[in-house]
Order: structure tokens, then C-alpha cells, then sequence
């Protein structure tokens, strides 16, 4: 009776296990088959090659003539994404502090729920409203430039887009980041003599700047990766890289998702290969921020 | 204080509230454009209705002869302003369409009317020879029928006629040989199953799997390095764009749904790749549920003698329901809002009867396709994204809910 008993507890310890390691298994799976398939293009048999550098340094994206060329997309998607991040981050950590410190508990529950209703409007919504109101909006900031845009399809719209849907990340993780500097560090500014907003901004603020930082690299991540409502408003531009913020551009993703039709040959395969470089990317930036900010710390701990 | 000093506070404290203004206006500019532009096209009747028109092209019966005119009476229902066919018993009315095009449509068919009965569809096809259904919402583009002199004559908005003139000129005729119509199209029965599909199916695979592995990582694991390296896996996948689990569905899941017979893009196919996506954020949730379950209950259980396992389904489990419902719950709202994965799993053209094995886009995928293209259709997009934007906010209002309602238990429990 009692080894029986035992046995379904270790069976059951066996299947939790089990589908713990499945769960972890999947990011190397995805991993390893996304980057097989994508580096099938550049390898010799492949009735299309391509090559390599080309492919990176190109500056035209022209899939109707074979013109592979991704050099100029991923400036474009560097700079969208960044200043996109650049406009969302100090919102996120100014209604962070709002939320965190300086609002009653109710006026701050309400904001937590504006970020979290923010987190959770799906990414093809966002890109109706992006569509609709944002072009319509950069097309008239334009036209007091004297600029006639692309029915507002440009930079500028992808930059706002991406500024509103990685806001909420950044400001959650900046959320849990000012929660977790203790009380006590703002009593001993006050009682230093520092006001309030000095504390929060000179104290709070500094204190909680790894989750701030963790948020903004997530945030970033979520920038390169969107894709639907970018693809809706970039407006795909052929050549560049992009100048002007009232001119089309044209992301890894939204690359990744033009004229998506066959699912064999060079023009589908070559999006694996976009995809790669896409999580490079996020890899990279996130390794460059991080090695930034510890740098940054240890600066600060020898002054 | 200096009042370089006062003037800095103020600004600080100025910009911290511009912010929190700034981004609830963000959130009320989305929220209600995307009502207002939407509210216009949204009509109830697209939930039943097909994606794509459907043309009907009927004449009368060849055994019957002209369907011949009868006396028929305005039923109370149909307002006095609505053209209504004494002859012919059917009410048709001027309007403009989903499709933004002006079109004549039927707002009323009497049960008798000979049209419903004495018609038959004259395509080439396997519906040849049915009757041809004549019923509300079709549009009526031409009409074929016999003068009191016998002659045959064409009415109808092709022959540039409003639905008045044409039901005054249908009335002084004797009989119809036949007549085009159009069922409309811009309705999204299609796009709602497959979401119901995949939802269900997603949820299916992914659910046990994220809860076991919460169990494991919440009630089991010692913290270890080998523990730190899954989470740290999870964590990752967490990070990973949805359009990149597009393409591990394509390179990883297709071979292996093909040799189950099922080629092509699929529902199946779709609901693999979102299991694999939903996992990090439905573990996360369920170890929440979990950690919130009081160590004293799992004690007091196994002191009684239970094992384990009985532990787990009959305490920790029931104890850890609210939490983990709103992990259901908030992966069901992914599902809906999901695209970028599915655009290259299920693919983007719309399926009228999707089932598991075929392809055929959700609701958010037709929002995406609507968009794109040479001609988007921002109204009907728009409508769509009215329904998925209330769908999804209900869900997380549930959740918000249901978090409250038990976090106000707890308290009660300790006081």
C-alpha cells in the first residue's frame, strides 16, 4: 500500500520535471531550427545563393528583382526602435515614481491599471489606431513643414507606435524597481533635508535604476519584435537608410512580413534569415545595455 | 530654500503628473478611436454572415412559369416609409453597406411571397435547380419582369432605379422571370470560429504543460544551478518576438503536423506554435497561484497522512484555482490578440468553415489583412478591432476581479 503511494508521488515528480524541462527545451529548439533555416540561403547548393556580406550591407530591399539587401533596415529598425524607447522611457519612469511613491493608493491603483490596460490592447489594435490617427497626425505635422508624406506612413508614426506599445513594460519593471528601494533610504534624504521631489529624483530614482534598466533593454526587445502594427504604418520604403522622420521606412519585421505569399524558395526562406539577425540584434542591444550600465555603476562608485 | 531650488521641485513634480496625464490620455485616444470608428460599421448581423459576397442569380421555375404577382399586405413591422411590394411581398430600402458601396437591400420577405418559393438558382453548378433563397439582407441588383402588355422588361438599381421607384414599378407588373441578387459579404462567422479553434486548442496543449511545470519549478525544485537554467530558458523564450515563433512553426512544428497527414498551413499547426508562445507567460502565472497557496495548508495535509500527490490535487490545487483561472484567462486574451505568429502559421485568407487540419484566419489576422494590401478596408478593420478590443478588455477586467475577490478573502482570513 505505501510503496504504491510512493510511486505515483514519484511518478508525478517525474512528469513535473518533465514538462519543466520540455518548456526549457523550446528556447534552444527554436533557437537551432530558425538559424538552420536561415542560414540555408548563403550556403553552397542553394539554387539562389546569396552572400553574406551583401545580404548585410546592402542598402535595397527589392524582392521583385532578387535584391537582398538588409543593411539599410537595420539602421532603420535601430533608430526607430531606440528613439521610440528614448520617448517612452521617461514616461515610464516619471508615472512609475507617480504610481510607486507620490499618488494616494487609489489614484495610483487607477494609473496601474491604465499601464496594464496599455500592456494589454493587442499589438493589430494598436496598429489600426496607428494607422488611423497617428499618420493622419505626423501628415499634418509634416505639412507645416511643407512636406507631403506617404499618407503619414513614415518614421516619425513608427517611432510614436513603438514608443506607446513598449511604454507599459518599462514602466512595470520600473514599478517593481521603485517598490523595492526601501522606505528608509527616502526617510534619511528627508531628514538630510532634501524635499520630496529632490528624494524621489536623486534617491528613488537612482536606486531603483537596474529594474529601469532591465525594463527599457525588455522594452527594446519588444520595439525590434513588434511587427503587425509596424507594418502597418512604415510603409515598407525600398532603399535607404531613412533621413528624414517623415519618410517611409522599413523594419527587419516589417520585412519579415511583406508580401508574404509562397512558403518555398529564396523570397520565404530569406525571412528566416531576417529573423536571425533580428535576435542578434536583441541580443546584442541588451549585452550593450547592460554592459553600459556596469560600467556606468562602477564610474560612479570610484567618484 | 532657494527659489532656484522651488522652481526645480515644482518642475519635477509638474512633469511627473504630465506624464500619468499624458498616458491616460494615450489610453482613452486608443480606446475611443477605435469605438467611434469602429461603432459605424458594427452591426450584429456580421457575426453570422459570410466573409465574401456571394452572388444569386435565380429565374423562375421553367414547370411554373413567371412567378406571378399576388396581393399582399404592409405587415405592421415595415415602417410606412420603407418601399414595401404589394405584388410581390417583400420591403427593399436604400442603403450603404459595410463595403461603403450603395446598395438595395431586402428588410422584409412575407413568409408567402412567391419569390421565396417559385425561384430557382439558374448557376451553373450543384445548387443548380434549388430554390433560390430570398430572404432579408440580399441586395437586389436587377430584376427581369413581364409588363401588363406582356412585354418583358429590367428594373432594378442597374437600371439606375431606387428601391421606391423600383417597387412602384414591379407593381404594375404581372409577373418575374427572374432576378440577380447578392448576398453581402464583410461578416466574420469565418474568422470567429477559427479564434474558437485555436483558443481551444492552444489553451488544451499549452495549460497542463505550463501547469506541471509550474508545480515542478514552484513545489519541487530546489534552488540549484540546474533549477536557475530553466528558468533562465523560460525567461528567454519570454523575450522572444511572437513574428519569431511564426517561424519556429514553420521550421520546427509543420514537419512534424505533416506526418500526421495534416499539410499546409493549419489551425493545428497555428495552435502547436501559440502553445509553445503561451508557456512562459501561463508558468509565470500558475507559479503566482501557486506561491499565493499558504505553506501551512500543505502541511496540515501531509501531518494528516495525505501523500503528495493527494496534497497537490486536493488542497494546493483548489486552494491555487483563482489564480490559476486568471492565467487561463489572460492566455486566452493573447490568443485573440495574437497575429504576427499566425500570419505564417494558419495563414491570412479567410476560411468560411474552418476546422483543425485547414487553414484560415482569426479575427486578429483579418485585421492584419485588411490593413495591408493595395485597398485596405479600414472600416470593417476597424469594426473588427472593436470586437477583439472588447473581448480582450473583458478578460482582463475579469482577472483584475478575480485577483480582488481573492485578495480580499485573504485578508478577511487573517483578521
Amino acid at each position: 500500500m505505501k510503496g504504491r503511494r510512493y510511486f505515483v508521488d514519484r511518478l508525478m515528480r517525474a512528469i513535473f520535471l518533465f514538462a519543466a524541462l520540455m518548456a526549457a527545451a523550446m528556447i534552444v529548439i527554436l533557437l537551432v531550427f530558425v538559424t538552420v533555416r536561415g542560414v540555408q540561403p548563403f550556403l553552397p547548393g542553394y539554387p539562389e545563393r546569396q552572400e553574406i556580406l551583401p545580404f548585410l550591407s546592402g542598402m535595397r530591399w527589392r524582392a521583385d528583382q532578387g535584391t537582398y539587401g538588409i543593411g539599410f533596415i537595420i539602421i532603420n529598425t535601430l533608430i526607430s526602435s531606440i528613439l521610440g524607447g528614448l520617448l517612452a522611457l521617461p514616461l515610464a519612469v516619471l508615472t512609475a515614481i507617480v504610481i510607486g511613491r507620490i499618488a494616494s493608493p487609489k489614484v495610483s491603483q487607477g494609473l496601474t491599471t491604465v499601464v496594464e490596460t496599455l500592456a494589454a490592447i493587442p499589438s493589430v489594435v494598436y496598429g489600426v489606431f496607428a494607422a488611423g490617427r497617428i499618420t493622419s497626425l505626423v501628415d499634418n505635422l509634416a505639412s507645416l513643414f511643407g512636406i507631403t508624406t506617404y499618407g503619414g506612413s513614415s518614421q516619425l508614426a513608427v517611432i510614436i507606435l513603438l514608443a506607446i506599445m513598449t511604454y507599459p513594460t518599462m514602466t512595470s519593471l520600473s514599478i517593481s524597481g521603485i517598490r523595492a528601494v526601501p522606505l528608509t533610504l527616502d526617510s534619511a534624504s528627508l531628514a538630510l533635508g532634501a524635499t520630496k521631489m529632490e528624494t524621489y529624483f536623486k534617491v528613488v530614482i537612482p536606486g531603483a535604476s537596474s529594474s529601469i534598466v532591465a525594463g527599457f533593454s525588455l522594452g527594446l526587445g519588444r520595439a525590434f519584435g513588434e511587427a503587425t502594427a509596424v507594418s502597418m504604418v512604415a510603409g515598407n520604403a525600398l532603399f535607404g537608410p531613412t533621413t528624414s522622420l517623415f519618410d517611409r521606412t522599413r523594419t527587419l519585421t516589417s520585412t519579415m512580413l511583406s508580401g508574404l505569399h509562397e512558403t518555398t524558395g529564396l523570397d520565404y526562406d530569406i525571412r528566416f534569415s531576417v529573423g536571425i539577425v533580428l535576435m542578434a540584434i536583441i541580443l546584442l542591444t541588451n549585452a550593450a545595455i547592460f554592459g553600459l550600465k556596469r560600467r556606468f555603476d562602477k564610474r560612479a562608485q570610484g567618484v | 530654500m532657494t527659489k532656484k531650488r522651488r522652481i526645480k521641485n515644482l518642475f519635477r513634480s509638474g512633469s511627473t503628473w504630465f506624464a500619468s496625464l499624458l498616458v491616460t490620455f494615450v489610453l482613452l485616444a486608443v480606446i475611443s478611436y477605435i469605438f467611434a470608428s469602429g461603432w459605424s460599421t458594427f452591426d450584429i448581423s456580421m457575426f453570422s454572415g459570410n466573409y465574401y459576397a456571394s452572388n444569386i442569380l435565380a429565374k423562375a421555375d421553367e414547370d411554373v412559369g413567371a412567378v406571378s404577382a399576388g396581393e399582399f399586405e404592409r405587415p405592421a413591422q415595415v415602417a410606412a416609409d420603407v418601399p414595401f411590394s404589394e405584388n410581390y411581398g417583400f420591403a427593399i430600402q436604400d442603403i450603404v453597406n459595410r463595403e461603403n458601396n450603395r446598395v438595395q437591400s431586402i428588410v422584409y420577405v412575407d413568409p408567402d411571397s412567391p419569390l421565396k418559393q417559385n425561384m430557382v438558382i439558374a448557376t451553373a453548378g450543384a445548387t443548380q435547380g434549388n430554390i433560390a433563397p430570398f430572404e432579408v439582407e440580399a441586395t437586389i441588383i436587377v430584376m427581369d419582369a413581364v409588363d401588363q402588355a406582356g412585354n418583358k422588361i429590367t428594373l432594378g438599381q442597374r437600371k439606375g432605379q431606387s428601391a421606391e421607384e423600383l417597387v412602384a414599378a414591379l407593381d404594375e407588373t404581372t409577373g418575374i422571370l427572374g432576378y440577380q441578387a447578392q448576398i453581402p459579404g464583410g461578416g466574420i462567422r469565418g474568422p470567429i470560429i477559427s479564434t474558437v479553434i485555436l483558443i481551444g486548442m492552444s489553451m488544451l496543449l499549452a495549460m497542463p504543460v505550463a501547469l506541471a511545470a509550474a508545480i515542478y519549478l514552484q513545489r519541487i525544485a530546489s534552488d540549484n544551478k540546474f533549477t536557475r537554467l530553466i528558468r533562465t530558458s523560460i525567461n528567454l523564450l519570454a523575450g522572444v518576438p511572437s513574428i519569431i515563433f511564426g517561424m519556429m512553426g514553420i521550421s520546427v512544428i509543420f514537419p512534424i503536423v505533416k506526418t500526421l497527414g495534416v499539410d499546409g498551413l493549419s489551425l493545428l499547426l497555428g495552435s502547436l506554435t501559440m502553445a509553445i508562445m503561451l508557456l512562459p507567460i501561463l508558468i509565470r502565472q500558475s507559479e503566482e497561484a501557486l506561491a499565493s497557496v499558504p505553506p501551512s495548508y500543505t502541511m496540515a495535509s501531509l501531518a494528516l497522512g495525505a501523500t503528495e500527490t493527494q496534497t497537490l490535487f486536493k488542497v494546493v490545487l483548489p486552494a491555487a484555482f483563482p489564480g490559476i483561472l486568471s492565467a487561463f484567462l489572460l492566455g486566452i486574451s493573447r490568443v485573440i490578440g495574437e497575429s504576427a505568429a499566425l500570419i505564417f502559421t494558419i495563414g491570412t485568407a479567410v476560411n468560411e468553415a474552418p476546422n483543425l487540419t485547414s487553414g484560415g484566419s482569426t479575427l486578429a489576422v483579418l485585421i492584419w489583412n485588411l490593413m495591408g494590401g493595395e485597398t485596405p478596408n479600414f472600416r470593417l478593420a476597424s469594426a473588427v478591432s472593436l470586437v477583439i478590443l472588447t473581448l480582450v478588455l473583458i478578460l482582463n477586467i475579469t482577472v483584475k476581479i478575480i485577483v480582488g475577490l481573492t485578495q480580499n478573502k485573504k485578508t478577511e482570513k487573517v483578521v
